[in-house]
């Protein structure tokens, strides 16, 4: 068993467990920090038996370096996004404690949700980091960070220039860059929108409780009402208390439009490291295209840029055919090492592209269909509370008419 | 009288609730023979207060004022061919239906007279207006008013009133006609009636007993009424929320290609759930009214335990005067004075009375206690026959708010899981939506 037919077997992958730990942190501090477990299994094609093959403890923070490498290394991919780091868009019953046990649950949930996704990725399942994320406990971070990873990442304000200086970008970029503005200005809508019906309809069914009580105190003074009352009143409180778990369960479909969210800025990514590329190339031709003008200056005589050489040898006079020779000799010697770097940039910006637009494809045919299951699975729960409140009512319909 | 009711809204709760109150048992059997008032309920008749008019008159202080007039109509109902034929039909305000109820009140102490829908609106949730000329306001009481005629004209002994018969038939001069009867002279004082409870020593237990039933039945009907109030304004809020939804699928839709079309159908529908409560709301307003109804119930039956409360003390007092007046004459027969009196006092200080004075008075006394036992007689007569009369009504009315209460409760799950369904509908349909993206 090792790491290349890791992925021969079928693999499962579950972050089964989360423990509280404290220990000490860079400062030498002690903090409190939550612990996940992840276990790994191959299963055996025969018999469909799984057998533990791996099991070790990560935290958050390990979680995001290894995220954070995948995206140095693989700029062209669509890299799947961390649960949040602290509660958003949470409804009134939640708290926005990081160590609610809600929250870390779902966190839990979120963490394996995105192994899942990594290790069903064709190229992402391949990577050495990852699998030793998955196998190697001890010193993961030192081998994480001895890839130098950190250094080979592009500056967050170069990345920013680019955007904004770039000539020339694929349209295609420029068109995704704007639909995954608008995707997370709409999934935010529409978890808002959502956090308020979970509200209003959690005031509903409390309300129903005042129901049970008012029953109650009715059937203490009728006579022939009085169980039917009591009874109804029953179903009233059982209505009313069937909201928590609900109202649970649907987080999990608001968990599956978060990712989304989170995903229209791993799309982002991708863009601001094609402008930066292309900017690059822009870059790289612009300052070939100068060096050839000067080239020529030189080899024709004639000063048709300003440069430094020119003032010097207005002020300190011309400078000798060798001299001139030599600087044409070091032009030429730059040009062509910029004509064989810019062939290379382009060839690599071309690279970027294709494989890019392949993995925005398997992406959006991913998008489609998660975002249409979730919304199916919203309606499925919806439905099945309608259906819950026909139980409850037929009840206590029942219980009014033997009265 | 049996009364069928021509259904003035479409609402098949409504209809069956009228339909079943009238066909309750305990509706009279008639056997009146005569074409006129008196066979007037031989016939089926049907009454409906069929419209509501914004009028503008001249009020007692000559001052303008703005009132609305109801449309009462009443129709005869032939035997062989079940068609309906217009009798009477005129206009009534809403005073003029207090001045018929206080008059009920005043000639049918021991009956508990049905009760008017409230004068102001209360207990309304956000959407309503507590406004007296609000068109659903006035259409509710319209509602209302046909459902306490219909209430009186099913009542065994209140259908047969005079006064109720005019009211139905005799626009003009109505008002004097009541009047004339003295009613008003005839009503107990509050004052009298709040000094007969506080003094009242031996009530009826079931008269004691069925105060604090209704003061208990208010109570409970008050509660549910504010929590009703509270679940229709909370629902209101999560349906009208859904319209959001609607919103951003539109928003979403538009951004999407595969997916646009079935987001921009799931909006659609969305929208549908939202605009549909206004409606589910409406019809729950009925609901609300049935219970308001017998939150009034409450106070007529209150009523009648106050008038039995001052007719035992009445009762009490009377025997009291006789006993003392009893004494009294004995005194003056065995010359002893055990009582202190005026006479005596003056007797004290005077000088005796001759035996003369002393026949004379014991005389007038022995009249006097020979009219106070003839007035104690009627009066625990009065007192007996009201209490079997009233106990009778009551027991009347029980069995008539089991029924009709069960059935509002009914009604109002019924509503519950209809807005159910209509849910499932709403979502199954957005579902198809998502599945055919």
């Amino acid at each position: 068993m090792t790491e290349s037919n890791f992925w021969l077997k079928k693999i499962e992958i579950s972050v089964s467990e989360a423990e509280k730990r404290t220990g000490r942190n860079a400062m030498n501090m002690q903090e409190t920090y939550t612990a996940y477990l992840i276990e790994t299994r191959s299963v055996e094609h025969t018999d469909g038996q799984s057998v533990l093959t791996d099991s070790l403890w990560r935290r958050y923070s390990e979680f995001e370096l290894l995220r954070n490498y995948l995206l140095v290394y693989y700029p062209h991919i669509v890299v799947p996004p961390l649960p949040e780091k602290r509660a958003e868009f949470v409804w009134h019953k939640l708290s926005a404690d990081n160590m609610d046990p809600d929250f870390v649950e779902r966190r839990r949930i979120g963490l394996e949700n995105f192994l899942l996704r990594v290790a069903s990725h064709p190229i992402l399942c391949r990577d050495k980091i990852f699998y030793l994320f998955l196998t190697q406990e001890g010193n993961w971070k030192e081998t994480v960070n001895e890839t130098g990873f950190q250094l080979k990442a592009d500056s967050r304000l170069k990345a920013l220039n680019a955007t904004f200086r770039v000539k020339n970008p694929d349209k295609r970029f420029t068109e995704l860059k704007h639909y995954s503005d608008e995707l997370q200005s709409v999934i935010s809508h529409l978890l808002r929108v959502r956090a308020r019906v979970a509200d209003r309809l959690y005031g509903v069914y409390k309300v129903h409780g005042n129901y049970g009580r008012v029953f109650s105190e009715w059937s203490a003074i009728e006579k022939e009402m009085g169980d039917g009352l009591q009874s109804a009143g029953h179903h009233m409180d059982v209505y009313a208390s069937s909201i928590d778990d609900i109202l649970e369960d649907e987080e999990h479909y608001a968990d599956q439009l978060k990712e989304y969210l989170f995903y229209a800025e791993a799309l982002r990514a991708v863009c601001r490291k094609h402008e930066l590329m292309q900017y690059d190339l822009e870059m790289a031709a612009q300052d070939l295209a100068s060096k050839k003008q000067q080239c020529e200056e030189l080899a024709t005589g004639t000063v048709r840029t300003f440069s430094l050489k020119g003032m010097t040898t207005k002020l300190f006079g011309q400078e000798t055919p060798e001299q001139r020779e030599a600087r044409i000799k070091v032009l030429e010697e730059q040009i062509n090492e910029g004509e064989q770097q810019l062939k290379s940039k382009n060839l690599e910006g071309r690279e970027f592209v294709k494989n890019a637009w392949a993995d925005i494809e398997r992406f959006k045919e991913q998008k489609n269909h998660d975002l249409k299951e979730a919304l199916i699975s919203y309606a499925v729960m919806q439905i099945s509370m309608c259906k819950k409140g026909i139980q409850v009512w037929t009840n206590a319909k029942e219980c009014f008419s033997k009265m």
